[in-house]
């Protein structure tokens, strides 16, 4: 639609090599590029392998009817991470569980950059960035987890997503020529 | 008002929905007017989803969960296509997939404990909502091909915003200050092209504190007209008019590029 001024806040994306440009041609499509890194997450969060299956399902009916073909691949990683993420923490609130996991990472493809530049965050920033993003805690709660008050919870978060960002892009940067 | 500098240290919170739900309303008042804050969350919104990659590998998904999230999206279409353009308003994606979910839920292994379990789930529905409302509309902010007019040229209350999402055909429409209509009646939106009759765009309710967040599916008329000159604001009845019986309350002019 042209005549009109775009407030277009379009950003370079923070993807992984290789992942980059694509864009999606059908649901399969995107469930092959992401179905196993989604059913990763969710089983990390719920720990149940058929909640994890069931949110799959229902996130990837969700995410397609929002992306539509023709959707980036940058785009569609976010959007299905943010759903598989909402509905997993959301089952985890009827079925506490504390993860019984440390952030080891995976076997993606990504996942070696994204646990460097986590390993590289101060301790206090990585803290309540696992919390606020693996628990689902929000601010008050977190402050309350990790003893401090709620401006200072919310400006470490801030401080941590604003360096895996930037730790993010220089990893890019350097793989991506 | 509050300014740029006032939110973005929340901007982080919000991108992760650490939030609680009055700072997170606040929030996105200020996130419709603020270009800045908006083009943060995104970028903070795409880092946030790459901690996906540090959680632990797991098991690999089962082989016939491909097949069924295939052929459970099979019968959906997605929001931007055109087939859907004449679909009803008010389309929270999110909430689709709540409401997917809980069926999903109800359905299976908790069937056993159905009282206790569908009282915990309609309260989660009710969260959900809530949640899906918001990733949808933060999603429809931030995402490409959006433009933008503001209802209020003077700055002065009641101030609206209507987004134009061309991607999702999709109106994202914030209102702040702007009292509840009276009832039996309802706000209504109008895209009004020079010597053309306005068309619809749909119609939406503030709450009490005077805010509305809406989103609204752009009809094939308007979409078939090409550039809108304004939008404008009328009460009408109840479910809308065919026609504005009023003089706009608010009138914006859409920003061109030239």
């Amino acid at each position: 639609m042209t005549g009109l001024t775009s407030t277009d806040t379009a950003t370079p994306h923070v993807q992984s090599a290789g992942e980059v440009g694509a864009r999606l041609t059908s649901v399969a499509d995107l469930y092959d590029r992401f179905g196993a890194r989604a059913y990763g997450l969710a089983l990390a969060l719920t720990g149940d392998r058929g909640a994890a299956e069931r949110i799959l399902a229902a996130s990837f009916t969700a995410a397609w009817q929002d992306l539509g073909p023709d959707a980036t691949s940058s785009d569609a990683f976010v959007c299905l991470m943010t759903v598989v993420r909402t509905n997993s923490l959301a089952i985890g609130r009827t079925h506490p569980r504390k993860p019984g996991w440390t952030l080891t990472g995976n076997a993606d493809r990504g996942a070696a950059g994204v646990m460097r530049a986590l390993q590289r965050l101060p301790e206090r920033q990585r803290r309540v960035l696992e919390l606020a993003y693996f628990r689902g805690l929000g601010v008050a709660e977190i402050a309350a987890e990790v003893r401090e008050p709620v401006g200072e919870v919310k400006a470490q978060l801030d401080l941590a997503l604003r360096s895996m960002r930037s730790l993010l892009q220089a990893r890019n940067k350097q793989v991506t020529p | 008002m509050t300014t740029h500098d006032d939110w973005s240290a929340s901007a982080a919170a919000y991108a992760l929905g650490a939030l609680d739900a009055d700072e997170r309303r606040g929030f996105e008042a200020h996130l419709a007017e603020c270009d800045r804050c908006r083009a943060e969350v995104s970028e903070l919104r795409e880092t946030a989803a790459q901690l996906a990659y540090a959680a632990p590998a797991g098991d690999t998904p089962p082989a016939h969960l491909r097949e069924r999230v295939v052929r459970e999206a099979a019968g959906v279409r997605p929001i931007g296509s055109a087939a859907t353009r004449r679909r009803a308003a008010f389309v929270p994606w999110l909430a689709a997939a709540a409401a997917l979910l809980l069926a999903a839920v109800a359905g299976n292994a908790w069937r056993e404990e159905r009282g206790a379990r569908e009282r915990t789930l309609g309260e989660l529905a009710e969260v959900r909502q809530d949640l899906a409302l918001r990733d949808s509309t933060i999603a429809a902010f931030l995402g490409p091909e959006v433009h933008v007019v503001s209802l209020s040229p003077t700055g002065e209350k009641p101030t609206m915003r209507v987004f134009w999402n061309h991607t999702r055909n999709i109106f994202i429409v914030t209102a702040f200050n702007l009292p509840p209509a009276p009832a039996g009646k309802t706000y209504q939106l109008w895209a009004i092209r020079k010597d053309k009759p306005p068309l619809s765009m749909g119609t939406f309710d503030t709450d009490a504190n005077g805010r509305a967040t809406a989103i609204l599916t752009v009809a094939s008329d308007i979409n078939a007209g090409g550039f809108i000159d304004l939008c404008g604001l009328t009460i009408e009845p109840a479910g809308g008019s065919s026609a504005p019986t009023e003089q706009p309350r608010l009138l914006g002019e859409w920003r061109h590029t030239d």
